[in-house]
């Protein structure tokens, strides 16, 4: 990775973010089950993206001061849950600073011991296999072990502009 | 610089192509035509659904693109580009730029930013970067812009899911619980990831 010659003028946070806010993004849960405690650990990501079919790659980013992050990523192996449009309290729950942030949401372990987040549109399972740092937040690329959708067809949770909302098919 | 997993370390799994679609269909996200301009003054543009902020400090943005896109190999040479976050008016400029060929950009009207590329007249945000990383992972180039400037356009988002267009549609807030306080909104999801 080289820098880049050009200094960028500078682009103070109030308007990157001004900015951004206009990109709508999908919600997603990030957990994993403490593999020597057995306590679960989970956070919310708003960059959840598809990276790669062949291989089975999907990628997040994450800020590099996150607490929740080292504790999700000990596990090695976590899951994703991309949340429903009814799933906002659980987006509340998981954003929230503390520990023990999965005692009031439901879920259910998995065949590969992670939580999945029960009413969530869909599961993955997934093995970390590059993180690499670009400025203040970690990428993270990892492997997809499953993948698995949920029954029925529900609403996605999606946050823009501030304010959560859902997806309206264009007529 | 390849990053792709080593297929011997990489886990045996039945996730075909269809089956990724499928899910990942699901995820609802934004579309941007990343554009440039090269030394002929030919328009290039190519559109993703990968668009995302990165990095607030120093301001950096990705952006994740098919190893088989004709575009790319074009833009990537100037070095530069700009996001354009399309809006839900949009939708016939997306599917010329997603097409083949060369002339994929005729007509499309747009106003040169502050790099010399192209702006597409009508988008809801303007991105100006130049590309400060990129690594290959697996069939796709991952993108990494510095952003020079940015600025709001206009109009409301256009959002793609499950193969569909579409927009971002509120959610009504329920009649509040009398006595209950009216609670600002917690923790937005951006900021926590």
């Amino acid at each position: 990775m080289t820098a880049t010659a050009i200094a960028p003028r500078a682009i103070d946070s109030d308007r990157y973010r001004s900015v951004m806010r206009h990109l709508p993004t999908g919600v997603a849960a990030i957990c994993s089950t403490d593999p020597v405690i057995g306590a679960q650990n989970g956070m919310i990501v708003g960059t959840f993206a598809s990276l790669s079919m062949e291989p089975a790659l999907v990628t997040f980013s994450v800020m590099h001061s996150s607490t929740s992050w080292p504790k999700i990523a000990d596990a090695g192996t976590f899951s994703v849950s991309l949340l429903a449009e009814d799933q906002q309290q659980v987006c509340r729950a998981l954003s929230a600073k503390g520990e023990d942030k999965l005692s009031n949401v439901a879920w259910t372990e998995s065949a590969w011991g992670t939580p999945h987040l029960n009413g969530s549109l869909a599961w993955f399972d997934c093995r970390i296999e590059q993180q690499f740092t670009a400025g203040d937040h970690v990428v993270v690329i990892a492997s997809v072990l499953d993948m698995t959708p949920a029954e029925g067809a529900s609403a996605p949770l999606i946050f823009h502009g501030g304010c959560f909302g859902s997806f309206r098919e264009t007529a | 610089m390849d990053i792709t997993p080593s297929p011997e370390k990489t886990p045996d799994s039945d996730i075909t192509p269809a089956l990724y679609r499928q899910i990942l269909g699901k995820l609802p996200t934004g579309v941007t035509a990343i554009t440039g301009v090269n030394d002929d003054d030919e328009k290039l543009g190519l559109v993703v659904g990968t668009f995302q902020s990165l990095s607030l400090e120093p301001p950096l943005v990705m952006f994740c693109v098919d190893k088989s896109s004709s575009s790319w190999p074009k833009l990537r040479k100037l070095q530069k580009f700009t996001a354009n976050i399309l809006s839900d008016d949009q939708i016939s400029i997306c599917r010329s730029l997603s097409r083949k060929g060369p002339e994929k950009f005729s007509g499309l009207p747009c106003t040169r930013g502050p790099l010399g590329t192209p702006r597409l007249d009508g988008a809801t945000a303007y991105i100006d970067c130049v590309v400060t990383a990129e690594v290959v992972v697996g069939d796709h180039y991952m993108v990494v812009g510095s952003v020079t400037n940015m600025s709001e356009g206009t109009g409301d988002a256009l959002l793609f899911r499950g193969g569909k267009f579409g927009q971002y549609q509120p959610i009504e807030i329920p009649a509040p619980v009398p006595a209950a306080p009216a609670a600002p909104e917690t923790e937005p999801a951006r900021s926590a990831s």
